[in-house]
């Protein structure tokens, strides 16, 4: 091992490849993150705020209710700037908006971030929950899949999956009612009552099929996600390097390749937390859930403007922050962005 | 023809396309084989079983017939589902072609208007949107478009920023091409098949969610009705064992969900193999 | 008998494919023993890779084999075919182990290096984790990287590839096996790396008396280090014999013709700066009379101009300087050869001279007229004067568009001497053109995935040609060909340049090549031209240590003459060390 062996080159030193170097600084990556998610919300709150103008006799009417007289509306209008120009009022939106002012309900004698407040932790409890059945599904079914690829099994496996995608969520949470619980008589159709997390909580019961019906979908496309992201994985140079090692195959999946195929699943889940908020909804109208999305449904019914627009408003950058947080996960999953926080 | 035979090839391609056929068959004609009143209830009629009284489906709550339901809920469900995915496919691909191929400044705005619209839920929009303009067919045709064309425009504008970078395209503009007949003869014939199989996708999301805006109440009003609104009618009932107003509805949605897909993914070889090829 | 350490016996290989069985490798014999290196070279499609892939076997599993391939483990001989999938794995990495080509992309990239190497010990010993990674130090620091220990940490992207390709041979020596395979192990490193590397695996060779089975397509690279070559050809070896012999006095026809197609090598300079010290390479065939330029000041016209010319490119925001201050010029009728390793900005600069980049200083003239300056129709006009061919001869022609029409398009575009074709001038001119590049009747109505490689880069090159250009930008136009086929194009393009005349600026890495194309050269490193001047007078006498380092790194076919380019090529990176 003395031997002296020829060193390296003089010129192979000096290369450093470029495409790495565009990988390089998560600092830079973080910031320039940070600032997008920061636009997006900014163009989210003018959408939200069109909306609010959008609506049948303005904000005012939205406020003061439909019963208002055409001289309520005029002096509630004066009395809160709705007569400046739109830039300005804009501006007071979100000046508003971002003290957590969105407004009060008409119906609830309760304020809007206050209503939203009390019901947001259980609609991410049932999205939690969900999300993690579907993943502790959809990663090992992803993985068989892609290892057994063309084969009989992972042909069905495919195709349930489609299925499964095709349903809509209410009519499988329908069919798991008559099945599972009119049927079967093993779980209640009801979801848990209550105000608090802790509440819902202790009626685990209750919770298996909101969080069941909420899963399937989830897993139909993250085995999809997680499939393709294995086999892409196993296609690589890698995977040869490590069987030529000696390396038993099950853990060049377990080790190798799985790791590096969740990289990029990670950061689809951040893109697909808005239909999995949608989702929520369709679950908690269908099983009566008190969440976030039965606020909302119930909101709707009855044109109870404040609180839909609040919601979205509380959706949509619950969305964003929830794609940052997935993109940064995935960049510090990765050592080639990692590396250079030192 | 090498084309249409990978078609062919995908068993589950050449299923799905025979059952959209079977469906829209079902849905357009099916009414003049089963001719059935739709617009005026008839409450002496409600709630039979199937096979009563030619009614081989049965009828629900207002004494509709529900096969005959199922025809027109069917026609509604399609058309706004085909059009909304067509709308949602030619605002996302132009928004998307011209971000992509025009790139800085202008991409990373229009990118940051797809990001804020992707992050506000659909549903959550339609709803909103539902609360302010009286759903109509023609309403809910613009409205699920016009929340449909971001995924799209994201995929198209990734297409255009790789076909951008190809060499027959840096070697057209060394040619001395001009935007124009550079996009024109190279950058679009290279990402229509991306294009096309997006917009079977596209319309089956399409479908999905009409089926969900009316499930939720807000869709088509009566007498005017697609499947997710029979879903709709027909939840009340599923505790006293009415299957029949919950389950064709339910299927029908599935089915043509379910067909789109398969035909994408066989319209998805077609592509790839072209591509591959080169 | 018992020094044998692989013996392959009748050996084919099919591959189930959608039209069919597709046969590989058929009946190949041959033995691999104890501290030989055995080279199995052969162009694309010749079955080497297979061959050497079923010695581990690590073929896919579309593959039918028979026959048998054995290899010794503890003086018994295993037959690698019959063995089932979970005795193999114990074979793998103990018995025999592999080097792959791609360095970038072989070692797991979420993996530390380290762990990488202590997977392959831990495999094969009971030993504790701790003494693996001891281990896998020790294997870094015998492989020639510096700072093993801090290496062992450190992540696959944090090394270059020849760096990278170490470690991949470190990996493979873990378990001391009796043999490596290395399949392309060079290839896709530059050449001075490659020296490097090759120099590493010789020293292995001899010191551990470890049997080497090495896959190639480069008889430069099998005269630097093999004992015997074994030349393949469509799934069959050919010839097979010592190495002096197969490559000095070749038998088969198809092993001559080979070697005839490589390019000569320039000779390599042990002193920089004179032309005292020169080791003989061979000499270069006479260049084409429209080449040379005449003797004293050269009057003819200049086509491309490049004056100062720094080039940046944006990574995250950040600006990178790819091209520094880069003065070139191209005159009519000469062809100069812009060479440099990868990342020197060779390829920068072409693009440049196409109008696709834009200088950040300096300028860019076209037959005299700046290109930033020109706007609109003046600008579209002076680039009717450029043809370019690329490096890819998939990428360059659009899939879906039919040959025929992808030469026609720059005569759409710009018509001829200023006035629009009719269609059948167009068609008329289409045909000349695909005639002059040797492409059959009919080719104009086939897409470019009927045609091989070689044809595409040869429509490539009529579509380049089709408005008769005054400069020719060809951005490595035959490294993604085998060596047969870039001798045809090369050829071609040679023809061509002779009777057209315009001048050329030939972008490549292979010295070879330009040393047999062009006339003059220019030498990048690192984004700074380092040399220039005729090319014989460069390639004879550099005037620049790097150049000169370069040149000497070039494997010549023939093993004598290889060793002394070896020994001087030693001489002045000990030199450089200093």
């Amino acid at each position: 091992m003395t031997t002296a062996i020829p060193a390296q080159s003089a010129t192979e030193v000096a290369v450093v490849p470029p495409t790495r170097v565009a990988r390089g600084g998560f600092g830079r990556f973080l910031i320039r993150r940070v600032l997008q998610a920061l636009a997006v919300i900014l163009v989210v709150s003018v959408i939200v705020f069109a909306l609010l103008h959008a609506l049948p006799g303005g904000p005012a009417r939205g406020v003061l209710g439909q019963q208002a007289t055409a001289e309520q509306i005029a002096a509630f209008e004066a009395a809160n700037g709705l007569d400046q120009p739109v830039v300005l009022q804009y501006l007071s939106f979100l000046g508003r908006s971002l003290t957590g002012d969105l407004g009060e309900s008409y119906l609830l004698n309760q304020s809007v971030s206050d209503a939203i407040a009390l019901r947001l932790p259980k609609t991410l409890l049932l999205t939690g929950l969900s999300l993690v059945v579907a993943v502790a599904i959809a990663v090992p079914a992803g993985v068989y899949q892609a290892v057994r690829r063309n084969r009989a099994v992972d042909y069905w496996l495919s195709t349930l999956a489609i299925v499964a995608y095709s349903t809509p969520t209410f009519f499988l949470g329908m069919l798991l009612i008559l099945l599972l619980s009119q049927t079967a008589g093993l779980f209640p159709a009801a979801a848990p009552q209550g105000s608090g997390v802790a509440e819902v909580l202790a009626q685990p019961a209750g919770l298996v099929l909101p969080v069941l019906t909420g899963a399937v979908p989830i897993v139909a496309t993250f085995s999809r996600y997680m499939r393709s992201a294995t086999l892409d994985n196993l296609g690589e140079d890698y995977v040869r390097t490590a069987r030529a090692k000696g390396t038993v195959y099950r853990r060049v999946v377990l080790r190798h390749v799985l790791r590096n195929s969740l990289t990029p699943v990670v950061a689809m889940l951040g893109y697909y937390l808005p239909v999995m908020f949608g989702g929520a909804l369709v679950v908690e109208q269908l099983f009566n859930y008190p969440g976030m999305g039965l606020l909302f449904w119930s909101a709707a019914q009855s044109s109870d403007f404040p609180v839909l627009l609040g919601c979205v408003l509380v959706i949509s950058v619950a969305t964003v922050v929830g794609s940052l947080l997935a993109d940064l996960v995935q960049a510090l999953l990765d050592p080639r962005t990692r590396g250079s926080l030192r | 023809m090498t084309g249409l035979r990978r078609f062919a090839a995908n068993r589950l391609a050449v299923v799905g396309a025979v059952a959209l056929l079977l469906l829209v068959l079902f849905a357009v004609l099916g009414p003049l084989v089963h001719p059935t009143e739709q617009v005026t209830t008839d409450l002496g009629a409600a709630n039979l079983p199937p096979g009563a009284d030619g009614h081989p489906l049965g009828t629900d709550a207002l004494g509709y017939d529900n096969l005959g339901r199922l025809m027109v809920a069917g026609r509604v469900s399609l058309l706004v589902g085909v059009l909304a995915g067509a709308l949602a496919t030619v605002v996302g691909t132009l928004w998307g072609a011209v971000a992509g191929y025009v790139g800085g400044v202008v991409d990373a705005v229009m990118m940051r208007v797809v990001d804020a619209g992707i992050a506000i839920p659909a549903i959550f929009l339609l709803l909103v949107l539902s609360t302010i303009v009286r759903p109509t067919v023609g309403m809910m045709i613009v409205v699920l478009g016009l929340v449909s064309w971001l995924v799209p425009a994201r995929l198209i504008r990734a297409e255009a920023l790789s076909v951008r970078t190809r060499d027959y395209v840096v070697a057209a503009r060394a040619m001395g091409a001009t935007h124009s007949r550079t996009v024109l003869s190279h950058v679009i014939p290279n990402t229509v098949g991306t294009v096309v199989v997006n917009a079977t996708f596209q319309v089956a999301d399409a479908i999905l969610l009409v089926a969900y805006i009316s499930f939720l109440g807000m869709g088509v009003q009566p007498p005017t009705t697609d499947w997710g609104a029979m879903l709709n009618d027909g939840i009340s009932y599923i505790y006293q064992g009415a299957w029949w107003l919950i389950l064709p509805p339910g299927l029908a949605i599935v089915i043509v969900v379910c067909a789109l897909n398969f035909v994408g993914d066989g319209l998805r070889d077609v592509v790839d193999v072209r591509g591959r090829a080169a | 008998m018992s020094d044998v350490v692989l013996r392959i016996q009748d050996l084919a290989v099919t591959f189930a494919t959608d039209s069919g069985e597709v046969p590989a490798v058929r009946g190949v014999d041959l033995e691999v023993r104890r501290g030989r290196v055995v080279a199995l070279v052969g162009e694309s499609g010749s079955g080497k890779s297979v061959t050497s892939l079923s010695v581990l076997g690590l073929l896919p599993t579309t593959a039918r084999v028979t026959g048998t391939v054995e290899l010794a483990d503890d003086g018994a001989l295993r037959d690698v075919v019959r063995t089932p999938e979970d005795q193999l794995v114990d074979l793998r990495g103990r018995v025999a182990s592999m080097v792959f080509q791609e360095p970038m992309t072989a070692l797991n990239p979420t993996m530390t290096l380290g762990d990488q190497i202590a997977e392959a010990v831990l495999n094969h010993e009971r030993v504790t984790r701790a003494a693996a990674r001891e281990r896998a130090v020790e294997l870094l620091r015998s492989v020639g990287l510096p700072e093993p220990e801090r290496r062992a940490g450190q992540y696959p992207h944090e090394l270059s590839g020849g760096q990278r390709q170490r470690v991949v041979i470190a990996i493979a020596l873990a378990c001391e096996p009796h043999l490596i395979v290395a399949d392309e192990p060079t290839t896709a490193l530059d050449v001075t790396v490659q020296a490097g590397i090759l120099d590493l695996l010789r020293e292995l060779v001899a010191q551990r008396d470890t049997a080497l089975l090495l896959v190639t397509h480069n008889m430069g690279v099998v005269a630097d280090i093999a004992d015997e070559v074994a030349v393949m050809r469509e799934g069959r070896i050919v010839e097979h014999g010592a190495a002096e012999q197969v490559l000095l006095a070749p038998e088969h026809p198809y092993t001559r013709a080979l070697l005839d197609a490589v390019p000569a090598v320039p000779p390599a300079s042990t002193v920089v700066g004179t032309v005292v010290g020169t080791v003989v390479g061979e000499p270069g065939p006479g260049l084409p009379a429209a080449g040379r330029a005449p003797d004293g000041p050269d009057e003819r016209e200049v086509v491309l101009d490049l004056r100062g010319v720094s080039l940046d490119y944006r990574v995250q925001g950040r600006h990178v300087r790819a091209v520094e201050g880069l003065d070139l010029t191209v005159r009519a009728g000469e062809m100069l050869g812009l060479v440099g390793e990868s990342g020197s900005g060779k390829s920068t600069a072409g693009r440049a001279c196409l109008g696709l980049l834009t200088p950040t200083e300096g300028e860019v003239l076209l037959l005299g007229t700046s290109l930033g300056r020109a706007r609109g129709r003046a600008r579209r006009r002076l680039l009717a004067d450029v043809g370019v061919v690329f490096q890819d001869p998939g990428a360059s022609l659009d899939p879906r568009t039919p040959v025929g029409e992808s030469v026609a398009e720059p005569l759409v575009i710009h018509g001829r001497d200023g006035r629009r074709l009719s269609a059948p001038e167009r068609r008329a001119r289409v045909r000349e053109l695909l005639d002059a590049v040797r492409l059959p009747a009919g080719a104009e109505r086939r897409y470019p995935h009927e045609f091989s490689g070689g044809q595409r880069q040869r429509i490539g090159l009529a579509r380049a040609l089709a408005l008769r250009p005054r400069l020719l930008v060809a951005d490595e136009p035959t490294s993604a060909l085998d060596v047969s086929v870039q001798a045809e194009v090369l050829a071609l393009l040679r023809d061509l340049h002779a009777e057209l005349g315009f001048g050329c600026l030939f972008i490549s890495h292979d010295l070879g090549v330009v040393h047999e194309l062009t006339d003059r050269v220019a030498v990048l490193r690192a984004g700074r031209l380092v040399e220039s001047g005729p090319t014989a007078d460069v390639f004879a006498a550099p005037h620049d240590r790097y150049t000169a380092e370069l040149l000497a790194s070039v494997p010549t076919p023939d093993p004598a003459a290889q060793r002394a380019r070896r020994a001087a090529r030693q001489r002045l990176t000990a030199g450089a060390a200093r």
